[in-house]
């Protein structure tokens, strides 16, 4: 793939024409695969590593098979979402931190988008272990939305504007509760929305979504994901296009309804702040994977990768004044043909000859924290260099 | 108008490079058969506010405050409602003498420069009293242009997908006559790389670029034009943490060896606080408070002003900040509350902000707040929230 011209990126249409036709092949096996019907449960059914922990990636890759060549957005990444917590991912846009989330709930954009190889154990209700990346799409459909739901970035086109806020609401409860009556719906809907902060839920119960202004939009889709119960909430970028007023009121309701539903969050943004107020757990992504994680304490106080240091130096802040901000220089290299050493080295300013190797395996420095790079030694082995 | 009686809360001085005075933008959405207005949205109102040369003036506040409207009503993208902007030290000279004697002031003192001035007297006197851009004709604007340049939010539609990198940058570079058409194409490599764009840039496309490049195309084509002043509308929302920093720094390296004046429109307090030099807060179409960047970030003064701050996260899990949360959502700019346009989210609301709209005051030397917990003489103690003053 693009091995021709690697340099300019450049692909010819014959070549181009090949890659397509090798992804359908490819594409359609997984799309015949998660569209099958009455699959026995035993194939999906697995066990978690550790019984404390609600999700479990383990070495997620994620693919796009695109005309150009297979993006690896996300690439063999691995961490845990211990139940009751906050787990905040963060990264910049491309880093693979929206697929990570959208492979949970499985809604990659098919056909080109495919989890390629890996799993995600999810721990349901019932005590049951399912793993997410070998289900059928029926099956999945009976999960999604009610043992976890999803908060997405952009209130504004996630609401569909042709549905009343009460119906789009309702539909939720009534696909997911049998025998559940409209009745029994709209009070439930209605709850919901006071539970978010909606004083007069009855009114917008009636309206449509064009009729709310972002801030209240955003509540009408964690009410959305509140409906069923979920154990899981995953919110991707929920503030992202809010005001910082606006910002500060969901974050506080996601706190509180954190606390009420007795769930987790994973809570993905590229805002520092965001994670630092939210947090308990943090993993840091680059081009597609996890660089650095541990405890919110751990990358803020001692970052490590100098990914995280220089992202953290180069944020400018409310409490503190620099001459000049701290810049990483260069881009995210192009996901189609990533490099065999650390994804990371060219922009680095701390690169060793080690760095001229293979790609850093990711590694436990201290307790919860574990980094992917060179310049750092694994716990067992002592310390920093 | 009678409402713009009152004076301005401040004292032009001879650096000043925009003065704006109670400048206000109603855009109408609602006439009867007869044109006359019935509903307008106040996108602003009854704003003053003057900009130091040289300097940067950070303009802060929620979506739907009007700050963007401002910008655009700077350049003169949208015609005023009312007010005047008023710029000194424009390049003038590309004028014709008819069109400056139009520019100069209505007042009686230059009936007689007007009548019969020369060039130079009247260049002259313009530099003193600075140009209302609302009395420039639409051909004479043109020629204006240049010394008013604009850096938009989004530089994935700010850019035209047809045209190179180079014809994009040298369209208005031969459009003003910079320099001459033979050497354009060495000056506008000249200014790419100043803004750190590699000369082989010069015959790509923009969607070959990524969002941080494609900002600092935006910025080399302002540049090009050797702009006084740049209007940055929200240049760096659009792009990530690390990548915000190199336009910043760029941008701040520019105004230092060009001496550009930027007004920088944002809604992220951490960057403004980062690259400017005052900083306004607006809301609801009106101005809080506008007062030097330490000043407002160290003892903020308005509520708004204090919500505003408190709400922003700070990246350190250790700092647990003291958070005012506001209640409920902006008002529409349709139909704002009567009195103080803040009153219907703010904690220390009194009966008199329900009524009287707040003058914007100096309450402390450079520091201009409009609150009636300030309104009183400057060395009296503030109201406390409990005095009702009905």
């Amino acid at each position: 793939m693009a091995q021709a011209k690697k340099d300019s990126h450049y692909i010819s249409a014959k070549e181009s024409r090949r890659i397509a036709a090798e992804n359908r092949k490819i594409t359609r096996a997984f799309e015949k695969k998660k569209a099958r019907r009455n699959v026995n449960e035993s194939e999906y059914l697995t066990k978690m590593a550790d019984d404390g922990n609600i999700v479990e990636f383990d070495n997620l890759h994620t693919y796009f098979y695109t005309d150009v060549g297979t993006v690896k957005a996300v690439d063999g990444i691995t961490f845990s979402i211990p139940e009751g917590s906050i787990v905040g991912v963060v990264g910049e846009s491309g880093c693979g931190k929206s697929v990570t989330s959208l492979s949970l709930m499985q809604l990659v954009q098919g056909p080109a988008g495919q989890i390629a190889s890996g799993s995600i154990r999810f721990k349901a209700s019932d005590g049951k272990v399912y793993d997410v990346a070998k289900m059928p799409t029926a099956a999945m459909n009976k999960i999604r939305g009610k043992e976890m739901a999803m908060i997405f970035q952009e209130p504004m086109t996630s609401l569909n504007p042709v549905f009343k806020i009460g119906q789009q609401l309702d539909e939720v409860m009534l696909l997911h509760t049998p025998g559940a009556t409209k009745e029994q719906a709209k009070a439930r809907s209605i709850e919901m929305l006071g539970l978010v902060g909606i004083s007069d839920g009855e009114r917008i119960y009636n309206q449509f979504p064009h009729e709310l202004s972002g801030g209240m939009r955003q509540r009408v889709m964690i009410a959305m994901a509140l409906e069923c119960n979920p154990r899981l909430i995953v919110a991707d970028e929920p503030t992202t296009a809010l005001d910082v007023t606006i910002q500060a009121q969901i974050l506080d309701l996601l706190r509180d309804i954190k606390t009420k539903i007795n769930g987790s969050i994973m809570l993905i943004t590229h805002d520092l702040g965001v994670i630092a107020e939210m947090a308990d757990y943090v993993v840091v992504m680059y081009a597609g994977r996890v660089i650095e994680q541990g405890t919110a304490k751990e990358i803020f106080d001692h970052p490590m990768h100098p990914y995280t240091i220089g992202l953290q130096k180069s944020k400018p802040m409310v409490n503190q004044s620099v001459e000049r901000l701290y810049s990483i220089p260069g881009a995210v290299p192009n996901p189609v043909d990533l490099p065999n050493y650390c994804y990371f080295r060219d922009r680095c300013d701390r690169r060793c000859p080690a760095c001229n190797g293979d790609y850093p395996e990711i590694r436990t420095v201290a307790g919860t924290h574990r980094v992917a790079c060179h310049l750092y030694e694994p716990e067992d082995k002592g310390g920093a260099k | 108008m009678s409402e713009f009686d009152y004076g301005l809360p401040f004292v032009e001085e001879p650096d000043d490079i925009i003065v704006l005075k109670h400048l206000t933008k109603h855009f109408p959405i609602k006439t009867n058969l007869f044109g006359k207005v019935l509903v307008s949205v106040k996108a602003v109102n009854d704003v003053s506010i003057k900009v130091k040369k040289g300097t940067t003036l950070g303009v802060v506040g929620e979506s739907g405050c009007g700050k963007t409207t401002m910008g655009r009503t700077m350049l003169r993208l949208y015609d005023v409602t009312s007010g005047e902007i008023i710029y000194k030290g424009l390049d003038l000279s590309r004028l014709s003498t008819q069109e400056l004697r139009k520019l100069l002031p209505k007042e009686e003192k230059f009936a007689a420069l007007r009548a019969n001035g020369g060039r130079e007297e009247l260049l002259e006197a313009l530099a003193v009293t600075g140009v209302n851009i609302n009395d420039v004709p639409r051909s004479a604007m043109r020629k204006l242009r240049p010394d008013l340049q604009i850096i938009f939010q989004d530089p994935y539609s700010s850019l035209s997908p047809r045209l190179t990198i180079g014809s994009i940058i040298s369209e208005a570079v031969e459009e003003h006559h910079i320099v001459p058409k033979n050497e354009v194409r060495e000056y506008v490599l000249k200014i790419m790389k100043e803004c750190g764009l590699q000369p082989y840039y010069y015959d790509r496309y923009p969607h070959e670029f990524s969002g941080g490049q494609r900002q600092r195309i935006c910025i080399a084509r302002a540049l090009a034009l050797n702009p006084k002043i740049v209007i940055c509308d929200e240049p760096v929302s659009a792009l990530d943490v690390s990548i915000q920093a190199q336009i910043i720094n760029l941008l701040k390296d520019l105004q230092e060896q060009r001496g550009i004046t930027y007004v920088f429109i944002s809604h992220d307090l951490s960057v403004v606080k980062h690259i400017s030099t005052d900083v306004a807060v607006m809301y609801l179409g009106s101005l809080m408070e506008k007062a030097p960047t330490d000043a407002i970030f160290d003892k903020p003064l308005h509520p708004y002003t204090k919500a505003l701050l408190s709400a922003v996260p700070v990246p350190d899990p250790n700092v647990k900040m003291n958070r005012i949360i506001l209640e409920g959502d902006i008002p529409s700019p349709a139909n704002p509350p009567a009195g103080c346009k803040f009153h219907t989210r703010c904690r220390e609301c009194m009966e008199v902000c329900k009524s009287v709209e707040p003058n914007l005051v100096e309450y402390e030397p450079e520091h201009f707040v409009a609150c009636h917990l300030y309104q009183k003489e400057t060395n009296d103690v503030p109201q406390t929230p409990t005095e009702k003053n009905g």
